[in-house]
């Protein structure tokens, strides 16, 4: 591990660039296969690098990591509660083609929560694997929410299009640990 | 070429076995399966999952959403995708009685539209009754301040010898008319 004042890949917002000038024929926007060609390739070449857990790993924690950038960056203004939260998270996932987002529970007390992702950007669509692939999107629901709460999360898939569902279902709950 | 859409028996009887079974499967309510073909693992693997899929769909038509739905592969997912759906808009109905205006649902088709419509009403609505509680204040501060002017004046009139000798007469002499003059 590199030591933090050594590091050339730390994430910064403005990595993400300034499109609008630099694409002024393309735009912003890409196909989605593109996005899944990268993200599938990652997959493979970290997994037969260093194993499957640790590419699960990976994929959680760089989800945790954008889900926190974006709360902080794009979700403005900050919202005051769960259900504004909720509202404002619906509308950016949806404009930017991520997912439809629903709330099946919410417990504000015990900080439990069941979310449910439709069309979602990574798996609708997939062949059926048995296996739920959303680990990048786990990890991006918990960096939101614990962005939000000030509490890390852990967020879990339980349902997912690669299981044979057509909803991803998401449990979260306050990692009081 | 073997005709690939019927099981691979010569005379049929199996097919027209199975059929037979799950059509009962299908149609009946919740039957135990024929004796015949309980030791069928994969028989019974197809009896346990439209018979758990009857039974979520059963709780689903009694409002029972929070059924657990332990099936995985398609056909199951289109019934959790609707228990899905029916939780959220209850989710959403919770947040609007507890005032939070600023949801919206999108892509259920009719439900979308009804409840949306709904909202955009209560937000009408409570527009209009802030309005008219903000009209009601400003028209009880005016009432206030007036009937504070009207004191004022009363207060400052009956300080005035007319006022006083009006008020009384008893008191009536030449000096309090004097003064008036």
């Amino acid at each position: 591990m590199p030591e933090e004042s050594n590091r050339r890949y730390a994430f910064d917002w403005s990595l993400l660039g300034d499109i609008k000038t630099a694409r002024p024929n393309l735009g912003l926007n890409v196909r989605l296969e593109v996005y899944r060609l990268m993200q599938f390739c990652f997959r493979d070449v970290i997994e037969r690098t260093y194993g499957r857990e640790a590419t699960d790993r990976v994929f959680y924690e760089a989800g945790e990591l954008a889900g926190r950038e974006f709360y902080k960056n794009a979700v403005n203004p900050k919202p005051n509660g769960f259900g504004a939260l909720i509202a404002a998270l619906q509308g950016q996932l949806k404009d930017l083609g991520i997912g439809i987002l629903r709330v099946e529970e919410a417990d504000a007390t015990s900080l439990r929560f069941t979310l449910t992702v439709s069309e979602d950007l990574d798996c609708s669509g997939l062949p059926e694997l048995g296996y739920q692939v959303c680990v990048y999107d786990e990890g991006f629901l918990a960096g939101v929410l614990r962005e939000f709460t000030g509490m890390p999360f852990k967020v879990r898939e339980v349902d997912c299009w690669c299981t044979g569902d057509r909803t991803c279902r998401f449990t979260a709950e306050a990692d009081h640990a | 070429m073997p005709d690939q859409t019927r099981l691979p028996d010569r005379d049929g009887l199996f097919e027209e076995a199975m059929m037979g079974l799950l059509e009962a499967l299908m149609n009946n309510d919740f039957s135990p399966p024929p004796p015949t073909v309980a030791s069928s693992k994969s028989y019974m693997a197809v009896h346990g999952y439209i018979t758990h899929l009857k039974e979520a769909l059963l709780r689903f038509s009694k409002g029972e959403f929070d059924f657990q739905v332990d099936l995985k592969g398609v056909t199951a997912g289109y019934a959790k995708a609707i228990q899905s759906n029916i939780k959220h808009l209850a989710w959403q109905c919770q947040s609007v009685a507890d005032g939070e205006l600023g949801h919206r649902v999108d892509f259920m088709g009719d439900l979308s539209k009804a409840f949306n419509n709904m909202i955009e009403s209560l937000v009408l609505q409570k527009k209009s009754f802030e309005e008219t509680q903000r009209q009601m204040a400003a028209l009880t501060q005016a009432m206030g301040e007036a009937e504070a002017a009207l004191a004022k004046a009363r207060e400052a009139a009956s300080r005035h010898p007319y006022c006083a000798l009006m008020a009384h007469p008893e008191t009536d002499d030449d000096a309090e008319w004097d003064a008036v003059d």
